[in-house]
């Protein structure tokens, strides 16, 4: 692989929170390579968007980088200290599709006119009418039709998934280096949403663009990364290829991740689902985070945190089960048909 | 079968100005029988949200009658109805950011519907018993929604809607925004739920594959027409309407090789010639319960599709 555009280095980011204080980044490590599509799945809370929000300055202000670095283009954005420094990545160099996109408009101002502002600020050379044309053509790309008409709208008056569309589109415009898109897709139907994916697919390909993705739902994942980091309680605790993720997974949270899918869930039967609750952040993790979930947990794991384990030059996994001392474990009989390619719609 | 809970017939939604009409609801009827999980699954805009906000009332509705356990619910009705409603009807909504008050602590956002129902005490059992239901920690009873993650503000609006004991819930994509293993939890829970209180649900989505593990029907909706409804092994196995088939062909499956192969049918609404009065597109049942919608000669390539003559 080539050399790394964006590479973050044992990351600790806390939030403060009324007198406690919450762990919410432990230690991440992770290499993001230039025109790659990387996918960042894990369970709710787990710091995916705390995670990508560091490179961009984003998080809340009662959240503080404790230690590590993040370098981007020789700079460390770890270090970045006044919002002028921010103004200069923002948007341009690294842009991002939030999760939630009704806050990410202006309920006061019309569609349109948001986009143009986008456009305006990235691209000063465009006279006021070739401004209009491009607005109506990236609405026209995110598949809103009638845009002349659409373009005059409030947010209010688009539905949650044309409004998703829309927070695209103000992104693609400015034309960064990085995207991350944060759940891109979840207010989607699956026809639009395999539009949406194929546009950003295509502009990764096309300009070059590095694409990091957020997303719950592992078919999405399947569609468009090239690799997958896999999180749990503020880590990440399994990362390889594509292929290495889903038919070879390793660590028992990716088998719990994969199992719970509904697609591989049988009517009438319940869904398989992770036990207990999540870990508590507030509180020092000992050992594996994921181990008083994990029915197949060691002793070990309670113990002491597992070190990552590689498994090819692309693939590496957190967890005790990989040792040489550990005993062998087969992954639950759904993940084996997941790896033989067993599964489908109808089955 | 027994009498539908929520029967829905010839409802239209009409938004904007007199002078730009915009239907967001075509005539649309279905019933849904008390017990059972209905699902609605449609593109973006095509109007379930619209759908959803009708029944508990918040959009006024243009034509057509909403009938809940055999009271008309729509347009004017008495104070004590309305009450009435109010309780047993409950939405989840979609958008879990706009939907909970900011400055509010969870614990208020979730006991709201019901501080007058339950002393103090009472309350905060009721409060930490709905918490833990679906899946969050009763210390997060004292915190604000922006502490929250995406996923955990919108099991905190689930939360909201179960510990008001409604025997009917909307629930629009209420799993959209949580993880798979999340999602799990909400599904079974909603399941339990559904068998231990006899809670009847619309289920809205645009996820097919979460259709099919939760719905008894579905129906499938196109630019606020509904085009085809059917239980939902039907509709998986033999889809006839080419909107639903291109909705199946799309579904994301957990698998790289296939994804990358995969073909999607493209949906052209352009291929339907509904323009002249002869070919106007009606609503009928093909074969037991499977409707679909289609002029004349559709219909007839859809019965020779199922094997029958017409
Ligand atoms: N401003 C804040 N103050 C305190 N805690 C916070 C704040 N913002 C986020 N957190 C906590 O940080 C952790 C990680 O949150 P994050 O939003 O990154 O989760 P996520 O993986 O993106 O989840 P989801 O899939 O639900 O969006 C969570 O435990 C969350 O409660
Ligand atoms: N208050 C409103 N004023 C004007 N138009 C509206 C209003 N609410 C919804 N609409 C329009 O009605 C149509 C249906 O919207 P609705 O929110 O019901 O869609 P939906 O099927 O729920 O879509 P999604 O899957 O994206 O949530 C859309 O075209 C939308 O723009
Ligand atoms: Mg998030
Ligand atoms: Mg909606």
């Amino acid at each position: 692989m080539n050399e790394p555009i964006l590479s973050v280095k044992d990351l600790n980011l806390k939030f403060s929170l009324r007198g406690q204080t919450l762990h919410a980044l432990r230690d991440v490590c992770l290499d993001v390579y230039k025109g790659e599509s990387l996918a960042i799945v894990g369970e709710s809370g787990s710091g995916k968007s705390v995670l990508t929000k560091c490179f961009l300055g984003l998080n809340d202000a009662n959240g503080y980088i404790e230690s590590g670095s993040i370098l981007y283009e020789g700079m460390d954005l770890a270090a970045f200290k006044k919002e002028s420094e921010w103004l200069k990545i923002r948007g341009r160099e690294i842009a991002m599709v939030m999760q939630d996109p009704m806050t990410s408009l202006n309920p006061l101002r019309t569609i349109g006119a948001q986009i143009l502002e986008s456009i305006n600020l990235h691209q000063k050379n465009l006279t006021p009418a070739q401004a209009k044309t491009k607005m109506l053509d990236m609405l026209d790309q995110v598949g809103i039709y009638d845009p002349e008409k659409r373009a005059k709208q409030y947010p209010h008056e688009f539905s949650g998934g044309m409004r998703q569309r829309v927070v695209i589109a103000i992104a693609l415009a400015c034309k960064p280096k990085i995207l991350i898109c944060d759940e891109p897709t979840t207010a989607l139907d699956v026809t639009i949403q395999a539009q949406i994916l194929k546009l950003i697919k295509t502009l990764v390909k096309e300009s070059g663009i590095t694409a990091i993705y957020i997303t719950h739902d592992l078919g999405v994942v399947a569609n468009v990364s090239t690799r997958i980091a896999v999180m749990y309680a503020g880590d990440i605790v399994e990362i390889g290829t594509s292929e290495e993720i889903f038919y070879d997974p390793r660590h028992p949270y990716t088998w719990a991740l994969l199992s719970s899918l509904p697609q591989l869930g049988v009517k009438g039967e319940k869904l398989y689902s992770i036990a207990g609750t999540q870990a508590n952040l507030f509180a020092r993790v000992e050992g594996d985070a994921f181990a008083p979930r994990n029915p197949y947990a060691l002793k070990m794991d309670y113990v002491k945190r597992p070190p990552y384990f590689e498994l090819s030059p692309t693939h590496k996994a957190r967890t005790w089960l990989l040792d040489a001392r550990a005993p062998k474990v087969e992954p639950p009989e759904i993940i084996r048909k997941l790896s033989r390619r067993e599964v489908d719609l109808n089955g | 079968m027994a009498e539908p809970l929520l029967s829905v017939k010839n409802l239209s939604v009409v938004f904007g100005k007199r002078r730009h009409p915009f239907v967001a609801v075509n005539d649309v009827s279905f019933d849904i029988y008390r017990g059972e999980t209905f699902g609605l699954v449609g593109e973006s805009g095509s109007g379930k949200t619209t759908i959803g906000r009708a029944i508990i009332r918040v959009v006024p509705t243009a034509a057509g009658e909403i009938i809940f356990d055999g009271k008309q619910i729509n347009n004017k009705i008495s104070k004590a109805l309305d009450k009435e409603v109010t309780h047993r009807i409950q939405m989840i909504f979609q958008d879990p950011m706009a939907s909970l008050n900011e400055r509010a602590k969870v614990d208020y956002i979730v006991s709201e519907g019901v501080y007058h129902r339950y002393k103090k005490p009472e309350r905060e059992q009721k409060v930490e018993q709905a918490l833990r239901d679906v899946g969050l920690l009763p210390e997060f009873a004292s915190r604000f929604p922006h502490e929250f993650s995406g996923g955990q503000r919108q099991r905190i609006g689930i939360a909201r809607a179960l510990i008001m004991e409604p025997d009917f819930i909307v629930a629009d994509e209420p799993i959209s925004a949580l993880d798979v293993s999340i999602r799990a939890q909400v599904l079974n829970l909603m399941s339990e739920l559904q068998k231990q209180r006899g809670l009847t649900y619309l289920f809205i989505s645009h996820d097919l594959s979460v259709m099919r593990f939760i719905c008894d029907r579905i129906a499938v909706i196109h630019k606020g027409v509904i085009v085809e409804l059917s239980d939902t092994e039907t509709l998986f196995k033999h889809p006839l309407h080419p909107y639903t088939r291109a909705l199946l062909s799309a579904v994301p499956m957990p698998d790289p090789i296939s994804e990358r192969e995969k073909v999607l049918e493209v949906y052209d609404p352009g291929q339907h010639d509904y323009a002249s009065p002869e070919n106007k597109p009606r609503f009928v049942e093909i074969e037991p319960g499977h409707f679909i919608h289609g002029n004349t000669s559709e219909l007839k390539k859809y019965a020779k599709m199922l094997g029958k003559d017409a």
